[in-house]
């Protein structure tokens, strides 16, 4: 029982940090391997809030999140202005997270690679559920709103999406900074969840686990990343031998998925419970008949 | 000292350059960023150590071995993971994330099997150094200056005399017209890889004998993939710049700045170029067909 | 006033000249048609005139103002929209949902708005919906709209890109080679849907097409390009006789048609 709570929280936590980047990455197709940046931006910006100023759980998380978002608003200025092409974007996100990284190892107020220890843990079940069944209709929303359309219009053909009115910077620039956000909250959920941050823990390789989710999940929606998410949470911690190859896992599971079912677990699809009951409804007439 | 800084910026940079060039090369000619480039560097470094420290081969033969070992895995990458999505014409977006998924593969095989030991190479010349006008220059950065210039002289006369260089040149500017000459064009891929494996096994004994062996310093190989941008991606001739301009100005921090906040300023440098060549110093625009 | 007037413009890619010293005029609530070999430069013209290429020399003037310079989504509000040549439909998506996309250009709801799900949201969500659905439906598509765009035959493709085009509310409809590909029971089809949408939603067209049998029948002023220069002006029964046109797609000039005639019956 305890193993499935523990599941269901780490889970949780990284949903969130999931369904920021399926939002820049599984809506509007733009490829980042530097989020992980954002969630460290959120955890520290909120531990240090609760743990130096002793800020209220609510606030400091808020205001982690805000600073993520403040700061892809300047590095999303420079990289996404110019339309470079994906790989380009790439790396410079890339650059962007390990940049972030080590200037958390050198400001004194971050207590540099020694990491911030002793954050009340705050992060409870209840707070973590309301996040994020907030954070799913949220993005739900945006998603089947006209700045979802637009996202998708830029990842389906960027160019033609310009020739039809979509302003392509404005787009991408809100994208970015939506995604920001929702990591800059998982990490707040983060840090008062295991009590204790230090930079090498916002390494390329979160910024790849959470891709992975995004791309495993499927492409287009925001249920197959969600379900794919605590899959991946849950994986090593059933087969607790599989702990040391977490990570050889998620590599091969990218691979194989990019080659075998690109679109992921539900590429473009949700969940769509009334689908399933129109099944259940048919076969079951089907049997008594 | 501002001639050592120079120095040992070319130093460094030329192992920049060494690690861009094989990027680039795959890069120009399938057109996506192979990030599993950084994990064949780091096997590299293994493989070179393997040889020389393990096995106490010659140095020269255990770069060679090594340099060897990696084209191979080099063009088994390609085979495994990425010919099934060229065949289907897939985006290079997919291709990018295969290579993510690559590259955390390897680096976590290495760190689950061989473990997380920090190995480093003999002494090869890492003390050594030798007195140009008043600045101690440490012997590996000409051996690593030397070697780079030797590798991209011998890959220039490759691709412009020998018969499969001059081939990956045309395949670079147009794949289809090429394999309706008669070149196989998977041979090419494979040929070109093969390069790209050799020049990330050099980069990597070099890489090991610099720093350390370990299984992340694959990432390092992220300041390959700036140097590339810099330069100008797909342009080989602007790799070697943007490695050594990268180099060079990396040193010039670290010596009179702070060592700390070096890949800061690499990273800053990038921003700089793409606000105002944002597709680097030597890439040229092309209008994509409406 | 002419609604789009095309001022000397020259365009070049490097060293290559696409476009050189091109000029011509188009009036409202005209069918005008651009022809010319492959190559010619005619949808570096349209590109020109969306904004997806910048001009290297000369102006494009639209409905009075000078649009060249102006970015594509500002050239959108003017009253200018288009097809390509090769279709760029939103493959993964639907039928509905490829004109919703485009149709979002317009929704004047804000962020909260949507996240909220506002009454402003609902409302202007529906009028969409119905906007979409009865644009399908004047196309004849709308029993296609839950079909996957990338599912759709190839002329049900063509007719739903144009579909998407009008979901902008053009004054000017631009077609680039709507009837490629077509069998001559489409192109039937597709000259009897231009003209229709032509009049019913009041726009001046211009059309990029090979098949001279749809520029016959809709076109009323016709410019030839060849090489990037135009080599004709005219209505179809003109530009036809120009011995340029003939010359430029038969390969040879007229006068010697005599002597290539007899060298091929021998």
């Amino acid at each position: 029982m305890e193993y499935l709570k523990t599941i269901l929280i780490i889970g949780s936590i990284n949903v969130v940090a999931v369904i920021g980047l399926t939002i820049f990455t599984g809506f509007t197709g733009l490829f980042s391997l530097g989020h992980a940046a954002f969630i460290a931006i959120g955890a520290y910006g909120a531990g240090i809030l609760t743990y130096f100023y002793h800020v209220p759980l609510f606030l400091a998380i808020l205001f982690g999140s805000i600073l993520a978002g403040f700061i892809s608003l300047i590095i999303g200025y420079p990289t996404l202005k110019g339309n470079l092409s994906s790989d380009s974007l790439a790396v410079a996100l890339l650059g962007f997270g390990e940049a972030i990284r080590v200037i958390l190892e050198n400001l004194k107020i971050t207590q540099g690679a020694r990491g911030l220890p002793g954050i009340h843990i705050y992060s409870t079940m209840p707070v973590i559920i309301v996040v994020v069944i907030i954070s799913i209709l949220v993005a739900r929303n945006l998603i089947n709103s006209k700045y979802g359309r637009r996202f998708v219009a830029i990842r389906e053909d960027s160019m033609a999406a310009e020739m039809l009115g979509v302003p392509l910077f404005k787009t991408k620039y809100f994208s970015f900074f939506i995604s920001a956000l929702y990591c800059g909250l998982s990490g707040g959920l983060f840090a008062h969840y295991f009590g204790f941050i230090q930079p090498a823990m916002f390494t390329m390789e979160q910024s790849t686990q959470i891709l992975a989710s995004v791309v495993c999940g499927g492409i287009g929606s925001i249920t197959g990343p969600i379900i794919a998410t605590y899959i991946f949470v849950a994986i090593p911690e059933i087969f607790r031998f599989a702990k040391l190859w977490r990570l050889v896992f998620y590599g091969a599971a990218l691979v194989l998925t990019m080659i075998f079912r690109p679109s992921g677990l539900m590429g473009y699809q949700e969940i769509n419970f009334s689908r399933f009951f129109n099944k259940y409804n048919r076969f079951n007439n089907k049997i008594r008949s | 000292m501002l001639l050592q800084t120079i120095i040992t910026g070319l130093g460094i940079g030329s192992i920049y350059v060494l690690m861009a060039v094989g990027y680039c090369l795959v890069f120009s000619i399938l057109n996506f960023s192979n990030f599993a480039h950084g994990a064949v560097i780091m096997l590299g470094a293994y493989w070179g150590f393997l040889f020389c420290s393990m096995l106490g081969l010659p140095f020269v033969v255990s770069l060679i071995f090594a340099a060897i070992i990696t084209g191979v895995i080099s063009i088994l990458n390609e085979r495994l993971a990425y010919r099934s999505l060229r065949e289907r014409n897939a985006p290079p977006l997919y291709l990018m994330i295969t290579a993510m998924g690559v590259a955390i593969m390897l680096e976590n095989l290495v760190y689950s099997t061989i473990g997380s030991n920090f190995y480093s190479y003999p002494k090869v010349f890492a003390k050594d150094y030798i007195e140009i006008f008043s600045a101690t220059v440490g012997l590996i950065d000409i051996y690593s200056f030397i070697f780079s210039i030797i590798c991209i002289t011998f890959l220039h006369l490759f691709l412009t005399y020998a018969k499969n260089g001059i081939a990956i040149k045309a395949g670079v500017n147009d794949p289809v017209a090429v394999s309706l000459m008669g070149v196989d064009f998977n041979n090419l891929i494979r040929n070109v890889f093969f390069l790209s494996g050799i020049f990330a096994g050099i980069a990597g004994v070099f890489m090991g004998m610099r720093y350390m062996v370990y299984p992340q310093m694959g990432w390092i190989t992220n300041k390959a993939y700036i140097a590339a941008v810099i330069g100008g991606l797909g342009n080989l001739p602007g790799a070697i710049v943007g490695g050594l301009l990268l180099g060079v100005i990396e040193s010039f921090v670290s010596v009179y700045i702070s060592s700390v906040v070096r890949d800061v300023f690499s990273f800053g440098l990038l921003i700089i170029i793409l606000l105002v060549k944002p597709l680097g110093l030597f890439g040229k625009k092309i209008e994509e067909k409406v | 006033m002419d609604l789009l007037e095309i001022k000397q413009i020259k365009k070049y890619f490097g060293g290559i000249c696409a476009l050189d010293d091109i000029s011509f005029s188009v009036k409202r609530n005209e069918i005008f048609g651009i022809v010319g070999p492959n190559g010619a430069g005619k949808t570096t013209i349209f590109n020109l005139a969306t904004g997806a290429y910048s001009i290297s020399n000369g102006s494009i003037v639209f409905d009075g103002k000078i649009i060249n310079g102006m970015r594509a989504d500002q050239i959108i509000d003017l009253g200018v929209a288009r097809t390509f040549q090769n279709i760029r439909l939103f493959k993964k998506l639907n039928a509905v949902d490829n004109i919703k996309a485009v149709l979002y250009h317009s929704a004047s709801y804000n962020i909260f708005d949507a996240l909220i799900r506002t009454n402003k949201y609902r409302k202007i969500e529906k009028i969409i919906d119905e906007r979409a659905g009865a644009l399908l439906k004047e196309m004849q598509l709308d029993k296609y709209s839950e079909m996957l765009s990338n599912n759709l035959s190839y002329g049900l493709q063509r007719k739903l890109e144009i579909a998407r085009a009008l979901a902008l509310e053009p004054k000017l409809l631009l077609l680039d080679e709507p009837a490629a590909g077509m069998n001559p029971k489409e192109i039937s089809e597709i000259i009897n849907l231009i003209r229709e949408v032509h009049s019913r939603f009041n726009l001046t067209t211009i059309i990029i097409e090979h098949h001279m049998s749809l520029i016959n029948n809709l076109c009323s002023h016709i410019v030839v390009l060849n090489f990037g220069k135009k080599i004709a002006e005219g209505t179809a029964d003109e530009i036809q006789k120009d011995p340029n046109v003939i010359e430029a797609y038969l390969g040879y000039p007229t006068h010697l048609k005599k002597e290539v005639d007899t060298y091929v019956r021998n």
